[in-house]
């Protein structure tokens, strides 16, 4: 039976039903709260301006002890690892590829420090009442400055955005100087010495990378002997992070070893007690196996560049400690200023601790070792020795030792067979290349054949 | 939900009821009449077989009952006058009878049904407006018949029950585990990024599904669990799966994965009540080889005791031999030798099913767990379901079902764990030394038994339909539901007190990790059809309906470290404490409308539109348009129709879009907040979180279906033939964050083109029907054929993979498919060795090998019901033409090198360096398996047995699962084996659980 107009009717209504659905009513219900997440744009307000301050440090702390210290350092003659990640493991052989992980980790953390304080510093040119004077702004920048040199010590190449081409590491280093330059300024400005010594270092550092010598010794011998800056890290209740080489030390999976280069005795041996009489370098005295089951890991104690140093040596009855999951490590210090200025002084120069020499043999002093009276590449040699001890497992060897290879002074990175045996021989990889994410993000790169 | 959105929400219902209310109201009660009784028996015609559980309507009064197990049926109340009734059973065609009942009188009737392997008049639901007759369907429309599945198989859970029974639905398991999770996917992969699981529907109110989050299950240490084993098999009458956009257009943006609906238990009206009650034992075992650990001593391990002290005093190259998994004790339960020691299972349901005049009702409980072949795993339910049925006048009825389940896992250590005993145990080097155990490279099974990961759960479902029929040409339905779970996730580690600190200083101090998720899904869904007959030949029917779905899940995990005691271990207590909190909510409505044209009810014409909008992309709301057309011939009622042995025959297809949206905000560039220390303190900062993409829209799947579906030999047969062509439009596809802009992870981009086609076939049949003999076969048969079509210029390739970059998306190719790498070789093929000795991995030449997803699947069961009393059920299955990568056996051989093959004393140099090579070209292997899933024999006692203990029937059935496998697969034993439960692509054997094998007992009594 035909009802047409009861259809009808009725169609209507199904119709109306349809035309709510796509109006505001209806688009009352499809609304969804996003507590999570705070939007772009949402950022350019003065309430955040703390925040985005914690951030720029937050960020760079999150890369700094890993992938930065640990991973870097994986390179290096100062660690071996029992890491049992086999590509991460690698890194410790200088093997490595883009398209394997470490790379992205190490390219991505580093980037994401740079990137916030390049962002956040832009953020403050009109979110800040007086920009020029206030040392928000000049923590942002510096510690800009900061990213790059980071990026510049372990990356062989970056990009700094879609749209740019890729920057060496000398162009890497000149973004940085700028970013250190205006900084340095607006801290002076803003009265806060402490950052304008930070400041100072990161320039310094940067000008010895870039071989430009007048330079560092102009802002290295400005630095106060004992100025410090920490990176911090804190597990709390109300927050923080861990030291990422805390967990590399302890539990069942430990895989931080001291490289023979820096072991106070012969590798594999269980007993190294009477040989540690360097407090920079002191190391359980037997190794364990560790997360990998096959490398003799030695862990370290707190080094010179850790908060929990305490000087102590084992030789001397002492206790060193162990890395804390709250143990801070020195982003900067006047003892690396001095350091960057004897370097470019060279084996002749003079600074505020004296001759290269004077300055050497405190150190030396300070190691236990006796004086010695060296002159040129001797000296130098023996100062590139102290700088590693002073610095151990403290962020600067990678950089040290492409700067020394790049600028000729000698190729330091390990070769030869690994001290895994098993493993073979150590490759020639001196730095992170750009990871195979950025190639497949980036629609301006095309990944290397 | 924010209360404005509540209140709209609510104010939907209610508008809706309101609408259909005003409409017309149900018709006052009629005055009382005078009424007699039917009774019957219901029996097959062939075998004399009384047939149990044969549903009897009276027409036009909607009065019923089902037959007991002597097939005998009793309906009271029935209204005097010649009644029709109709009798329906699965597998049997229906039949209708005319009686005529006296006042106060008894009158008789009795059926004999004809065996039919296909039933074009059986209701289907879903995919369709309102409930329809097969014959109409142009799409297919896959059914288990639930409740005689687990009659006769050894079903624990649901994934058990989807497996290998429906062409073009494939499970994919991921471990032998107890409560570990499956994958489903419905032919093929249509999606890159959106994700390839189906919807779930329970009773027409959508829940959620897939694997679960949980601790450590994200980096594949831990397996997920299901969300799906809150639910009793046994309550479960049938499920229908429709397979793609074809069929799941009034789904709308989330249904191009496909739809699965689980149809529960319903009581009947009128039927009295019938008690059933069962109760399964077992136990379940390893039942796979383990791979046997090599190591030969050199002169060096020999002169090295401190590492090596197995090879004190051997001679060179005496190769040590071990097999740690097997061997110690604690590794696996059975272990220990004794009948007492293999992981246990049983289970108890008991249940009750019923009704009286206007109502029905179906109530069940069960409790039941298994222990899996750990010792630190098991699987744990307690569930209940609540179904009622409401008819108060012919116009209207309601129903509420609802579903209580609290189920309890604890999960061990796997796959990618450094500390489980798979791991350590397959890469353990004899004769090496052990920091704890050993032959186990790491942690042993002491160790690892103390992990104690534990998930607690809470689901409720809750659905609410209301059917009304103001006018015998209009229907209306409006089904409110909810789906709700609460879980809680235990971590917890106790103090060391042995110093060694083996799960690290943190956990050493004790530590207590709880997360606990609260998710709810709710849904909203009218639909209203009117019907119409245009002319005698020509019917009409015009559907339309709104779907409001709602997920929201939030989550908090909570942390203590440094526990006072082992006993005093809540997180407040704990020395440190940390919180976190997650929430994400997501919104679609959904309105359509649809026409179905019926010709001389033979032929049939669809057409439906569904119009999708959706909180995915945020505030910037936007409309989805999915069409549909479809169409159904039964050629076989023409009178032209006349070919030899085929007694019916229905030509169907169907076209139609649906779609897959991604979560919500994932177009919104974003910030998360985080925290730091600055000063000592403990200070807000904020991180990248998400980089974005403003140009984001819904990917859209295009399908068409063409098949028949024929009946054979007076029944006997039938074959379902169904063809596909899948095509996935502006598929979104997960492309890394570029690290230089400060984000790191992955943005979702429209650049996909997705194809997937094959055909299905299901061929059901009783090669042998007699009375004291009954043969009962279905084979299955599938096949797939998936390629990414094109990444619209803007990639080259996905490239990815555990352990080793193996798989890719690429275009012209299928997706994950698997590539390999081999070794630099001369021109005679010989590797090329550095001069250390070592082989030189030949990255530039990658070499596709084969798809990572089965491209074709065969299901084959047979029942043999000997004197109605014994029956012997088995299913087997294939799958076939994927790959599996066998990474334990790389790491094997390239880093841990206990492999034989690098152990071998007779093996040159070269070739021992091809295998401690990173090539992947050997550890690449067919995944082809031939698997006797299920067997079971059962037999029901003579009624005069079950009587003498006051049971209409009692059955005992002795059942195995996973009983014998043949398979191509060259890797540690089981193909089925997936490392991320999680993950849709990532494909790989690694230390992984096998399939167990299960044997249990059972009896089953109805009263």
């Amino acid at each position: 039976m035909i009802r047409f107009n009861k259809m009808l009717r009725l169609a209507v209504v199904a119709a109306g039903l349809g035309a709510v659905a796509t109006c505001d009513t209806f688009d009352d219900l499809l609304k969804v709260n996003n507590p999570e997440r705070i939007s772009e744009e949402q950022l350019n307000d003065a309430l955040l301006v703390e925040v985005l301050t914690n951030s720029v440090i937050g960020e760079f702390s999150a890369m700094y002890d890993d992938p930065f210290i640990w991973r870097g350092s994986m390179f290096t003659d100062e660690q071996i690892t029992g890491i049992n990640w086999e590509s991460t493991a690698r890194l410790n052989q200088r093997l490595v590829r883009y398209d394997e992980g470490d790379p992205d980790f190490m390219f991505s953390a580093i980037s994401a420090a740079r990137a916030m304080a390049d962002s956040v510093s832009g953020r403050f040119r009109t979110l800040l009442a007086d920009p020029g004077s206030d040392e928000r702004m000049a923590t942002a920048l510096i510690y800009a400055g900061y990213s790059h040199i980071i990026l510049g010590d372990a990356m062989c190449e970056a990009v700094f955005d879609v749209d740019e081409t890729i920057s060496s590491q000398a162009q890497i280093y000149e973004r940085g100087l700028t970013r250190l330059e205006d900084g340095m300024q607006v801290a002076g400005a803003a009265g806060r010495e402490d950052l304008v010594n930070l400041a100072r270092v990161g320039l310094a550092r940067t000008h010895l990378n870039l071989g430009n010598g007048s330079q560092v010794v102009q802002y290295a011998s400005s630095v106060p002997q004992d100025f410090v800056h920490w990176v911090e890290y804190e597990q709390t209740s109300d927050g923080g992070t861990d030291l990422v080489l805390w967990g590399r030390i302890n539990g069942g999976n430990h895989s931080l070893g001291v490289h023979p280069e820096f072991l106070n005795g012969t590798f594999g041996d269980k007993d190294l007690v009477t040989s540690q009489t360097d407090p920079r370098l002191q190391h359980t005295p037997s190794w364990s196996l560790g997360h990998n089951r096959l490398t003799r890991l030695y862990k370290p104690y707190q080094s010179l560049p850790f908060s929990g140093f305490n000087g102590e040596a084992i030789a001397s009855g002492g206790s060193p400690p162990f890395y804390e999951r709250g143990t801070d490590i020195k982003m900067a210090s006047g003892l690396e200023a001095l350091h960057h200025l004897y370097e470019a002084a060279g084996s002749g120069g003079t600074g505020p601790a004296g001759s290269t020499l004077d300055f050497v043999n405190a150190r030396r002093a300070f190691g236990g070792q006796e004086p010695i009276n060296l002159s040129g590449d001797a000296l130098m040699a023996e100062l590139r020795e102290q700088r590693a001890r002073d610095m151990y497992l403290g962020g600067f060897r990678l950089g040290d030792l492409r700067r020394w290879k790049n600028q000729g002074v000698g190729d330091f990175f390990p070769a030869g067979t690994h001290p895994t045996s098993e493993w073979g021989s150590y490759g020639n990889a001196t730095c992170f290349p750009l990871p195979l994410e950025e190639y497949e993000g980036n629609p301006n790169l095309t990944k290397p054949t | 939900m924010a209360p404005a959105q509540v209140r709209n929400f609510v104010n939907l219902g209610v508008a809706v009821v309101v609408a259909l209310a005003t409409m017309a109201l149900p018709p006052p009660p009629s005055a009382e009449a005078q009424t007699g009784t039917l009774r019957g028996q219901v029996v097959d015609a062939i075998t004399q077989r009384a047939l149990g559980g044969a549903q009897i309507d009276i027409e036009g009064i909607r009065r019923g009952g089902i037959t007991n197990t002597s097939g005998q049926y009793l309906i009271l109340n029935v209204p005097t006058g010649t009644q029709t009734v109709r009798v329906q059973f699965i597998g049997f065609r229906t039949v209708t009878q005319t009686v005529t009942v006296a006042s106060g009188e008894t009158a008789v009737l009795d059926f004999q049904l004809s065996q039919t392997a296909l039933q074009l008049d059986q209701i289907v639901i879903t995919g369709t407006a309102r409930e329809t007759q097969e014959r109409s369907v142009g799409n297919t429309v896959s059914r288990i018949d639930a409740a005689q599945v687990v009659e006769i198989a050894p079903i624990s859970n649901v994934q058990e029950l989807l497996t290998a029974r429906t062409p073009g639905l494939t499970l994919l398991s991921s471990s032998g585990q107890a409560g570990a999770s499956s994958k489903l996917r419905i032919r093929g992969a249509g999606s890159l990024s959106a994700g390839l699981e189906p919807v779930i529907y329970i009773d027409g109110i959508r829940v959620e599904s897939g694997t679960q989050n949980g601790y450590s299950t994200g980096n594949g240490v831990v397996q997920g669990t299901n969300a799906l084993d809150f639910i009793n098999p046994n309550d479960i009458e049938s499920v229908e799966t429709i397979k793609g956009p074809a069929a799941a257009t009034l789904y709308g943006a989330d249904a191009a994965g496909g739809v699965i609906q689980i149809f529960t238990k319903k009581g009947r009206a009128g039927s009295g009540i019938q008690w059933n009650a069962s109760f399964d034992m077992g136990y379940s075992e390893w039942a796979l080889d383990t791979p046997t650990n090599h190591w030969k001593c050199t002169a060096s391990n020999i002169a090295d005791p401190d590492i090596y002290p197995g090879c004190a005093g051997v001679a060179e190259n005496t190769v040590l031999t071990d097999d740690p998994v097997k061997r110690h004790p604690l590794a696996l339960r059975q272990n220990q030798g004794g009948p007492d020691d293999y992981a246990d299972l049983n289970t108890f349901n008991l249940s009750a099913r019923g009704g009286g005049d206007a109502f029905n009702y179906y109530l069940s409980y069960e409790n039941g767990g298994e222990e899996g072949v750990y010792y630190n795993n098991f699987s744990n339910r307690t569930s209940g379901r609540a179904n009622f049925g409401f008819t108060p006048s012919e116009t209207f009825s309601a129903s509420v079902n609802m579903g209580y389940a609290r189920t309890h896992v604890r999960m061990p250590l796997n796959n990618n764990s450094s500390n489980s005993i798979l791991r350590n145990g397959f890469r353990g080097r004899p004769g090496s030394s052990a920091p704890w155990e050993d032959g186990f490279r790491g942690f042993g099974p002491t160790l690892s038994n103390q992990y104690d990961n534990q998930t607690e759960g809470e689901r409720t479902t809750i659905g609410f339909t209301v059917n009304y029929q103001p006018m015998d040409w209009f229907s209306n339905r409006l089904t409110l539901g909810m789906d709700k779970q609460d879980r809680i996730n235990t971590l917890f580690y106790e103090i060391d007190t042995t110093g060694a600190q083996p799960w690290g200083a943190t956990n050493a101090t004790g530590t207590v990790n709880r997360f606990l998720p609260v998710s709810h899904f709710w849904t909203v869904d009218y639909s209203g059809t009117m019907t119409a007959d245009v002319t005698n030949d020509l019917g009409s029917s015009l559907s339309f309906g709104v779907q409001l779905i709602r997920d929201q899940y939030e989550s908090h995990s909570v942390t203590g470290e440094g526990l006072v005691a082992n006993n005093l271990n809540l997180v407040g207590t704990a020395a440190v404490t940390r919180a976190s909190q997650q929430f994400v909510e997501q919104t679609s409505l959904g309105v359509y409308v649809q026409e179905q044209a019926a010709w001389r009810d033979r032929l049939y014409t669809t057409v439906a539109v569904r119009v999708d909008d959706n909180s995915a992309f945020g505030s910037d709301f936007s409309l989805v348009v999915y069409p549909k057309a479809s169409a159904s011939y039964i050629i076989s009622d023409e009178d032209f129709f006349s070919v030899p042995h085929v007694d019916e025959l229905k030509l169907r297809t169907a076209w139609g879009q649906a779609g897959k949206a991604p979560a919500p905000f994932t177009a919104d560039r974003a910030f998360a907040p985080d925290v730091t220390v600055v000063g000592d303190q403990g200070v807000n900062q904020l991180s990248t979180a998400s980089y974005g993409n403003p140009d984001l829209k819904a990917e859209t799947g295009s399908e068409l279906e063409i098949g028949f579906d024929a009946s054979f030999l007076g029944g006997r047969a039938a074959l379902e033939f169904t063809y596909y062509n899948q095509n996935t439009r502006d598929a979104l596809v997960q492309v890394p964050d570029p690290p230089s802009s400060g984000f790191s992870g992955s943005h979702f981009v429209n650049i996909g083109e997705i194809s997937n086609s094959g055909f299905e076939a299901l061929l059901t049949g009783t090669p042998v029907y007699q009375r004291n003999l009954q043969w009962d076969a279905t084979l299955s048969f599938y096949t797939n054929s998936n390629e990414l079509v094109s990444f619209g210029g803007a990639l080259e390739d996905i490239t990815f993979g555990a352990f080793a970059q193996v798989q890719k998306h690429i275009e012209g190719y299928p997706l994950g498919g698997f590539w390999y790498v081999d070794v630099q070789r001369d021109e005679n093929g010989n590797p090329v060795l550095t001069s250390s000795g070592a082989a030189i991995v030949d990255y530039e030449n990658e070499v596709f090998v084969g798809p990572q997803l089965p491209t074709r699947e065969l299901g084959l069961s047979n029942t043999f019901t000997v004197m109605g009393n014994l029956r012997i059920f088995t299913q087997m299955d294939y799958k076939g033409g994927n790959y599996q990568w066998c990474a334990i056996c790389s790491i094997r051989n390239r880093i841990d090198r206990n492999s034989w093959e690098v152990n071998n004393p007779d093996a040159t140099p070269a070739e021992v360096a091809v295998w401690r090579s990173r090539q992947t070209k050997t550890h690449i292997f067919p995944a082809d398996l031939l698997k006797l899933r299920e067997v079971s024999l059962s037999y029901t006692l003579p009624g005069e047995w079950s009587s003498a203990f006051r049971a209409d029937r009692t059955t005992l059935t002795l059942s195995g699962r996973n009983i014998w496998m043949w398979t191509r697969y060259g890797g540690t034993s089981d193909p089925e084996v997936s490392f991320y439960s999680r993950s849709d692509y990532t494909q790989l054997d690694y230390a992984s659980t096998p399939m167990t094998r299960r044997f249990s007992a059972s009896v089953a009594l109805q009263f």
